[in-house]
């Protein structure tokens, strides 16, 4: 108990004000990348990468910044085709909305840089606009996640979990892939064949390619962003036991929180949903992808869940495996894990980024950390047979 | 002697209430025409309307009053076959109207919103057919209005259904999506759809989908917040910027601009954005804030 009081104090220390930002972001266009389904046929993909000497990322990586800050992407087009980038639920202005009916596209070889404001928290997309029922389903999407100055709330003064994942809906038919539909970049027209799909994806992976499971500990909050770029609604079953609620969508909070066991996602909407489950239990939440003019479920697929015990977690860090001092800490911390000599110890910033790293090579290992920005860090220990880590938090003052 | 005292007050008091609240009563007429629907690409589809007059247009007439008035509603089937008169969520009796002959009825709502009116007779085809129009309810008439009412027609359903043939709805596959009758480019022309406005001024969107599909509208450039829904889906007073909406359902939106400029809105469903296997001749409309 003293220990979550401590955590609670040291979240609000957190929320002290954080400078706005200048936030950029790569973006190379490309139409000849790949992606790997789960049955083994690799379709064609067309993409973003981060630099024009790496392949396309399916689905596109996800841009992560924080409200109030200026967000700069700099596209460049190095395939054959038209292309844009379309900040969906951004409201960025018309020059930047990429929309070619109401600004403009990049021919082969130009360059953009595509700027906003990241005015509100939340989750929202970006996907190219060029003959887009195409260029989407060709792989041309991701998402953007706007952090509010405390990352581990949902929005400012809005509700705060400990865990969140994020998970993107969308459908890929073959028959597109196989034979991408040329458009007509003078008309600006393109002749679509008949949508039916049969890859029904997450994060660009379905069966036992999709392996993102949810973890967490009981009775703590996680947030789930859940969109779709799919051209189907996305039939999102939650089970009870794990007391959803809905309660942001579209990148604002909803007027009320909603209690929900069925949650309709439909094309372009975002949810944010915070789950929190009194009792250790492991299943999955059903994902049906429903078919829009037949309102028939085409496809499904799971996001499985684990939550663990809280009190038996804590109870083996504190028994054997870590210890944490000082912490808070400034300048350096020690890091005892007795039983580890010969795994490594990591330290992950909360956007999940890895930032510092060393083996075990004795009782206790010393990190500077003089150099990492304030907040709050989690501290991993991996064992050297790969064996699961365990996991503590870690504050920088 | 006192009870009677007071069941006075409160009888006059209901009237005084009451009476500014339904004074005015406006009475429209409603026809039931038959003819086709001529698509983008200029392909002629079977088609029936609510018209104001015994003159066919694809354009479903949108039924406009206030709070603060009774609609007196006169409906006549002008077409050969009988039809039927319904209002989803309105408290009122379906009603049969033989060929050529009419119908009267009042509506009324104390509150905004907007009611689809319909045909419910051999449902949903005389429905999708094109008998789906808008009731919309306003606080006042001097609010900057603009309506939408979403359809999707599959041409070789429409045919089938305008000479009594069976339809499978499980295997409906739509190929054109219309706003008030119309796509992208001739939506452009639609001055009640098209919206153009201003910075920082109110301007309200009614939405009703009287086709068979769901539809999902997405906004660039601002998020809407919602005066009205039907539907479960989507929350009074929410603040977004795509709006899903199944068949019959109906939405009250309104916006705020708070930058000038041109800025699409589309099913995001993207492949409704097409018409005739053509992308983007669908569901694709382009706004103008000055
Ligand atoms: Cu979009
Ligand atoms: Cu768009």
């Amino acid at each position: 108990m003293r220990n979550i009081c401590f955590i609670i104090a040291l979240f609000l220390n957190l929320a002290n004000s954080r400078a706005q930002a200048n936030k950029t972001f790569n973006s190379i266009m490309r139409t000849t990348g790949s992606a790997t389904m789960y049955d083994g046929y690799k379709p064609l993909m067309y993409g973003f990468a981060d630099n024009p000497v790496v392949d396309i990322s399916f689905p596109a990586k996800t841009w992560i910044a924080t409200e109030g800050d200026s967000v700069y992407i700099k596209a460049w087009n190095i395939s054959q085709d038209h292309h844009t980038i379309h900040l969906h639920g951004l409201d960025v202005d018309m020059m930047n909305d990429g929309d070619p009916m109401t600004s403009f596209e990049l021919d082969h070889q130009e360059k953009f840089t595509y700027k906003f404001k990241a005015k509100h928290a939340g989750t929202f997309l970006y996907h190219c606009h060029t003959a887009d029922v195409v260029h989407v389903q060709m792989g041309m999407y991701g998402m953007v996640v706007v952090k509010p100055q405390d990352p581990m709330t949902a929005w400012t003064g809005g509700p705060r979990f400990e865990k969140e994942y994020s998970f993107l809906m969308s459908e890929l038919d073959s028959t597109w892939h196989n034979k991408p539909p040329k458009h007509d970049t003078t008309s600006m027209t393109v002749r679509i064949p008949k949508y039916l799909p049969s890859y029904f994806l997450i994060n660009g992976k379905s069966k036992q390619l999709f392996t993102d499971t949810i973890l967490g500990n009981t009775s703590s909050n996680i947030y789930l962003r859940l969109a779709n770029i799919g051209f189907y609604d996305n039939q999102v079953i939650l089970p009870a036991e794990l007391n959803a609620w809905i309660i942001d969508s579209d990148g604002r909070p909803l007027p009320k929180a909603r209690k929900r066991d069925t949650l309709n996602i439909s094309p372009g909407e975002r949810y944010g949903v915070m789950v929190n489950s009194s009792i250790a239990i492991a299943g999955s939440i059903k994902v049906n992808f429903v078919e829009l003019n037949t309102n028939s479920i085409r496809g499904y697929e799971n996001i499985r869940y684990q939550i663990n015990n809280t009190v038996g977690v804590e109870q083996t860090l504190n028994n054997q495996l870590l210890a944490i001092y000082p912490n808070p800490a400034t300048d350096a911390v020690n890091i005892g894990t007795s039983m580890a000599i010969g795994g490594t110890v990591t330290i992950t910033n909360s956007l999940g980024q890895q930032v510092q790293w060393q083996p075990i090579v004795s009782e206790t290992t010393l990190f500077s950390i003089s150099s990492l920005p304030k907040g709050l860090y989690l501290v991993a220990v991996n064992y050297l047979n790969g064996g699961t880590a365990t996991k503590m938090k870690l504050a920088k003052e | 002697m006192n009870k009677k005292f007071w069941f006075l007050i409160v009888v006059v008091l209901f009237i005084a209430v009451k009476l500014p609240l339904q004074a005015i009563t406006i009475s429209k007429n409603i026809f039931i025409n038959s003819g086709e629907l001529v698509t983008v690409d200029k392909i002629k589809i079977p088609f029936l309307a609510f018209n104001p007059t015994a003159t066919f247009s694809t354009t479903n007439l949108v039924l406009d009053f206030t709070t603060a008035d009774t609609l007196l509603l006169i409906v006549t089937n002008n077409d050969s076959q009988t039809h039927g008169f319904a209002i989803k969520n309105y408290d009122l009796e379906n009603k049969t109207i033989v060929a050529k002959s009419s119908i009267t009825l009042k509506v009324y709502s104390t509150t905004e919103k907007v009611l689809v009116f319909y045909d419910p007779l051999n449902y949903p085809q005389n429905r999708y057919m094109g008998l789906g129009g808008m009731i919309c309810i306003h606080k006042n008439l001097n609010e900057k209005y603009f309506y939408w009412n979403l359809k999707e027609h599959e041409v070789a359903f429409s045919k089938k259904i305008a000479t009594q043939q069976v339809v499978d709805w499980q295997q409906y596959y739509p190929d054109y999506f219309t706003i008030n009758g119309l796509s992208h480019p001739d939506l452009q022309n639609d001055a009640s759809a098209r919206v153009v406005g201003k910075v920082g001024e109110t301007i309200r969107i009614a939405i009703a989908n009287t086709g068979q599909s769901k539809h999902a509208i997405h906004f660039h450039g601002f998020h809407l917040r919602v005066i009205y829904s039907s539907t479960d889906q989507i929350d009074v007073d929410s603040s977004k910027d795509s709006f899903p909406l199944e068949s019959m359902q109906s939405l009250i939106l309104e916006m705020i601009p708070d930058k000038s400029g041109s800025y699409s809105v589309h099913d995001h469903n993207l492949v409704a954005i097409s018409g005739g296997g053509i992308h983007p001749n669908g569901m694709f409309l382009m706004m103008k804030i000055d």
